[in-house]
């Protein structure tokens, strides 16, 4: 889950995001200073969460995005004058008083919700059904063959591989073929 | 710290000996004496400001000045790029495989786990070695021409024809994630190889893999973050004939 600081100032920016990375060390945090770039990069990096002055928060922009499905949360940062319209879409407020537990505090906040929404359940175990799909992938089939094959949709076993590379941390199907054996889920011949 | 110029090179590395290998890849090599990161530089036909700047986006993994890098002729980046490539092939990959190989020998019992994750490693190298393969004699030679012919003002007829049908942005779509492999493999290491005696043999594999894994994606950015947009710029101002590019 990325995190975007949307600031034109460096010292402020590095501020940040060194806070962050104490924080959490496997966060991932991009940063943006051209205030031009911030819906193209929003729509490319998906942040969950987003840190931005002044200089990057209008109305005009957060009318482009009102009808946006994935809309991050907003953290204002230093906007004592900003407009109240735009005030409204902010969820927090940070300043130069600001210290690190504020910063945790807001991560805290933010990041619960949103792991508890895309976890679900407690469930790193792999479903039957995901170990079925792993099983085939290890064999070689293609997306479309193993959707055949389980009487699926191709699109149900993009959501199983998604689901299979978050719970195990492996990504290329070589790496699921190695799992696959490890764990005798396919016997090599 | 930041380093800067009128260090001791020999305190520098008392500071982050890890910065040794990417110091090599300059061509210098141990035997500092009191001398300062400037005189060695010079010493070894180094552009200083350019050292310091690659040292520092090492040392400090938070440090990486792209406009700065973008101040530098793309000579310099792509000789550093190259250097890099040099010692993953020559130095780190070799060293990993050698660690795998040793892993495979001494068990037993589970030999056909390694044997697995050691085609899974060669799957990789290969992966890795075309891809450097295809930088080095098709990516970095078509970039060199270009900021010849931009610093030049003038753009050779092959270089012309060349533009039409090429462009960096082909090159950057393609820029694969080779590191997804290397991930994979750290993941089945750390989760998944069963319990076994050989602890400090995967230990060491499991480091060295992480070190490659940090370097490549050091490299990664460079390409990304400064050889790909300045060359971009190039590009455009060569096929629109605008050559005062103020801000690349």
């Amino acid at each position: 889950m990325v995190i975007l600081i949307a600031e034109k100032s460096d010292i402020t920016r590095t501020g940040i995001r060194y806070i962050l990375h104490e924080l959490d060390k496997n966060q991932i945090v991009k940063e943006l200073e051209n205030p031009e770039k911030f819906r193209r990069t929003i729509e490319k990096e998906k942040p969950f969460l987003v840190f931005a002055s002044a200089d990057f928060l209008n109305d005009s922009f957060f009318l482009s995005i009102k009808n946006s499905k994935e809309k991050p949360i907003f953290v204002g940062i230093n906007v004592d004058t900003i407009a109240l319209s735009v005030f409204n879409f902010l969820s927090e407020t940070i300043g130069f008083t600001s210290t690190k537990a504020d910063i945790l505090r807001i991560l805290q906040r933010f990041s619960v919700a949103q792991t508890k929404e895309i976890f679900g359940k407690n469930d790193n175990e792999l479903t039957t059904r995901e170990i079925d799909v792993v099983r085939e992938i290890a064999k070689g089939l293609t997306n479309k063959e193993i959707a055949d094959k389980l009487f699926l949709s191709t699109h149900t076993i993009v959501t199983h591989r998604k689901n299979i590379t978050r719970k195990l941390g492996i990504k290329t199907a070589s790496g699921l073929t190695v799992y696959a054996i490890i764990n005798n889920l396919i016997e090599i011949n | 710290m930041l380093i800067t110029r009128n260090l001791k090179m020999a305190d520098v590395i008392h500071m982050d000996y890890t910065l040794l290998p990417t110091i090599n890849r300059f061509g210098i090599s141990l035997g500092y004496g009191e001398k300062t990161v400037e005189e060695i530089c010079q010493k070894h036909g180094v552009n200083v400001d350019f050292f310091l700047e690659v040292i520092n986006s090492f040392h400090d993994k938070n440090y990486f000045p792209e406009k700065k890098f973008r101040a530098f002729s793309l000579k310099y980046i792509i000789d550093y790029l190259k250097n890099a490539h040099k010692s993953y092939l020559e130095y780190k990959v070799p060293k990993i495989e050698r660690l795998i190989d040793k892993l495979v020998e001494v068990s037993d019992l589970k030999k056909q786990t390694f044997l697995l994750l050691k085609n899974f490693f060669q799957e990789y190298v290969n992966e890795l070695k075309i891809h450097i393969k295809r930088e080095e004699e098709e990516v970095y030679p078509y970039i060199i021409n270009l900021e010849k012919s931009f610093l030049d003002k003038k753009i050779p007829k092959k270089l012309q024809e060349k533009l039409q049908v090429y462009s960096i942005g082909k090159y950057e779509k393609e820029h694969d994630n080779i590191e997804e492999k290397l991930f994979d493999l750290k993941n089945i290491l750390i989760k998944y190889v069963p319990m076994q005696k050989n602890n400090n043999l995967c230990n060491n594999i499991l480091s060295e893999l992480f070190k490659l894994e940090e370097d490549i994606k050091e490299h990664s950015e460079m390409e990304e973050r400064v050889m790909i947009p300045q060359v971009k710029a190039m590009e455009k101002a060569l096929k629109t004939g605008k050559f005062d590019v103020e801000e690349i």
